[in-house]
């Protein structure tokens, strides 16, 4: 936990503790009590923004109301509809309650509730207090609930109820806790913060009234802070005292824990300590539009100043590549005979190209001469039984088919046969390749297709 | 607490405004220096081909100078139609034997092709001689340019007697209309 600052108001008196939380104790760095008149001066001086408030409320409205059973997102509203109605004068208000317990009333089950509520306009001149000099309430908190809320933290949630008792200079705060709940609260005036004859008179009236008109029993007295410190009584309690010591919880001197027990009581990591938070909404609705405000401040200026170094290299970058094209174009300038001189000589091609393509055309042919010098050879010692009675030479794409006809003039069939295939082999030494070849038994013909390539 | 709150509220537009041209000059700066890059590619690609174009021109010259070799000194002082029939005139007298027949004169397009056919008979003891000729002229036909001389096909056939030898060479005499 980051370091805290807790104030409690208790009449002229405001006490001031530094806390942190090391290892689950909360640790006193610095106290300071003050004058009242003296604090506006602490504040001016104080750098810290933010502290938490515990007031001893010289004005406030308590009472318990039975409110009917409804759901917990409604309950609130009833609760402040409630209040509006018990007490009139109240317009503007903030408040807490405990739900006591459920009960039947005249036949109907409802909710019994503890409701204390403070006028906004005392809260606002408290926190003008702060808001002057640029300071925030992280909450504000009445002293008997925060002190309730320790009483269960280390005398636990029991059926057991108990009169605690706080004090200052001119005030006593009583309040009853049972079930870990705050069931009343009375303030009495009073000479000194210890306890005298007058408190104990108080505190006994007190019980009888818990009994009689509110039908609890406490089983005893808890005197927190200063009115434990110092007890100068000749009368008796009519219920057994203890004091309430929490220096267990806190690393800090016990006077000191004792003397502060206050204000630490609404910075000490308690559960449901946010229940009796006072703070006005329209003061939680500014600190948070500020706080918005001042996020949202700090991330345009943070990715401002990103995107202006982002920006400033982009910058060189851009530069860089101008001056690259500066000279990419100078040097453009200087090639330009070279593509004139291209184009010029493009353009004579394709005036020329109908005689390219014609002679492409032309040279893709066969050589039909070297074919016909290639078929006079074929004639020869061993061929000269074969005649060839036609022959058909016609271009093809990049061949040419050659079809030969003739006669063989042989003595018996195996001499043709082996005339004929003799003159077939005589080809394919030739470079030709036989296509499909005919002989005729009867009359001693061949037909012979040929390619030349 | 009001003060407080105007006065962050006025850093929270002033922030936000200068974060907004901030922005907004980090966006064009972005597409400015796309575009600049762009640019920078197109003209390497530029010079990049004109380097190309510089290599080329050895081929082309090349090209030139062989297409320009075909061409015969007197394209521009004859017509294609003088030139083939020039090529004919010499066909007769070279295969004085021959039967040379053509028929209509062809032009499509630059193309002008006049269809000939080149009839003869080899006869008697001189076939083999004949035959050398008639393979010399095949070789003739084939070395002519402009016109060039296309054969379409040689037929060769023996007569019944087996005397003679017919040959028949079918082929086009094509030149073109060079501008």
């Amino acid at each position: 936990m980051a370091r805290q600052i807790a104030v409690s108001f208790e009449n002229e008196i405001v006490r001031v503790a530094y806390v942190s939380l090391r290892r689950g104790k909360l640790v006193i760095k610095k106290t300071i009590v003050f004058n009242d008149d003296e604090f506006d001066d602490f504040l001016k001086r104080e750098n810290a923004r933010r502290f938490t408030l515990v007031c001893d409320f010289k004005s406030f409205y308590q009472d318990t109301l039975f409110l009917p059973p409804v759901k917990e997102r409604h309950f609130r509203n009833i609760v402040e509809t409630e209040i509006r109605k018990r007490f009139p004068e109240l317009k503007d208000f903030s408040f807490f309650y405990e739900v006591l317990g459920e009960r039947t009333y005249e036949g109907k089950k409802g909710n019994e509730t503890f409701v204390f509520a403070v006028s906004n306009n005392d809260l606002s001149s408290i926190i003008g207090r702060f808001s002057k000099y640029g300071k925030e309430i992280k909450g504000i908190y009445p002293s008997a609930f925060t002190m309730s809320r320790l009483v269960n933290v280390f005398y636990g949630i029991t059926d057991d109820a108990a009169l605690c008792v706080t004090g200052s200079k001119t005030s006593k705060t009583l309040f009853v806790v049972r079930d870990g709940k705050l069931y009343f609260i009375r303030a009495a005036q009073s000479l000194e913060s210890s306890i005298h004859d007058s408190d104990v008179q108080t505190i006994n009236m007190t019980i009888n009234y818990c009994r009689q008109t509110l039908r609890l029993n406490p089983s005893r007295v808890i005197l927190v802070g200063d009115a434990c410190c110092k007890y100068e009584t000749t009368m008796e309690l009519i219920l057994p005292a203890i004091c309430m010591d929490i220096s267990h919880k806190v690393i800090a001197p016990r006077q000191t824990v004792m003397e502060f027990i206050i204000p630490i009581s609404a910075v000490l990591p308690v559960k449901g300590m946010a229940r009796g938070d006072l703070l006005p909404e329209n003061y939680r609705n500014i600190y948070r539009q500020k706080a918005i405000l001042t996020y949202y401040t700090a991330f345009f200026i943070f990715f401002s100043v990103i995107g202006l170094f982002y920006f400033k290299m982009k910058y060189s970058e851009i530069m860089d590549t101008k001056r690259k094209i500066v000279q990419l174009i100078s040097e453009i300038k200087d090639m330009e005979p070279i593509r004139m001189n291209y184009e010029q000589k493009k353009s004579e091609i394709y005036r020329l190209a109908p005689l390219i393509d014609l002679v492409n055309n032309m040279n893709s042919s066969p050589d039909m001469q070297k074919a016909l010098m290639e078929l006079s050879a074929l004639k020869g010692a061993e061929t000269r039984d074969i005649n060839i009675t036609s022959m058909d030479v016609s271009p093809e794409t990049n061949t040419l088919r050659i079809r030969i006809k003739g006669t063989i003039a042989a003595k018996n069939f195996t001499h043709m046969q082996q005339t004929y295939q003799y003159f077939i082999n005589t080809i394919k030494t030739r470079g030709m390749d036989v296509l499909s070849d005919k002989l005729d038994f009867r009359d001693y013909s061949f037909q012979i297709e040929v390619k030349y390539k | 607490m009001e003060k407080e709150l105007k006065r962050l509220f006025r850093s929270y537009v002033i922030s936000g405004i200068v974060f907004l041209i901030v922005i907004s000059g980090v966006i064009i700066s972005e597409k400015y220096g796309d575009a600049v890059s762009n640019t920078l590619k197109k003209l390497q690609a530029v010079r990049s081909d004109i380097i190309s174009m510089r290599e080329a021109q050895a081929g082309m010259d090349k090209t030139l100078t062989y297409a320009k070799a075909l061409i015969p000194p007197d394209i521009a002082s004859r017509t294609p139609d003088e030139r083939i029939f020039i090529v004919l005139d010499d066909l007769n007298r070279r295969i004085k034997d021959a039967k040379i027949t053509i028929t209509e004169m062809e032009h499509k397009g630059i193309e002008v092709t006049l269809p000939v056919t080149i009839k003869a008979v080899m006869s008697g003891k001189l076939i083999a001689k004949d035959y050398t000729a008639f393979v010399q002229n095949v070789g003739y036909l084939q070395s002519l340019s402009l016109p060039f001389f296309s054969i379409g096909g040689i037929t060769m056939s023996q007569s019944q007697d087996k005397t003679s030898v017919s040959y028949e060479i079918k082929g086009d005499l094509r030149t073109i209309k060079l501008q």
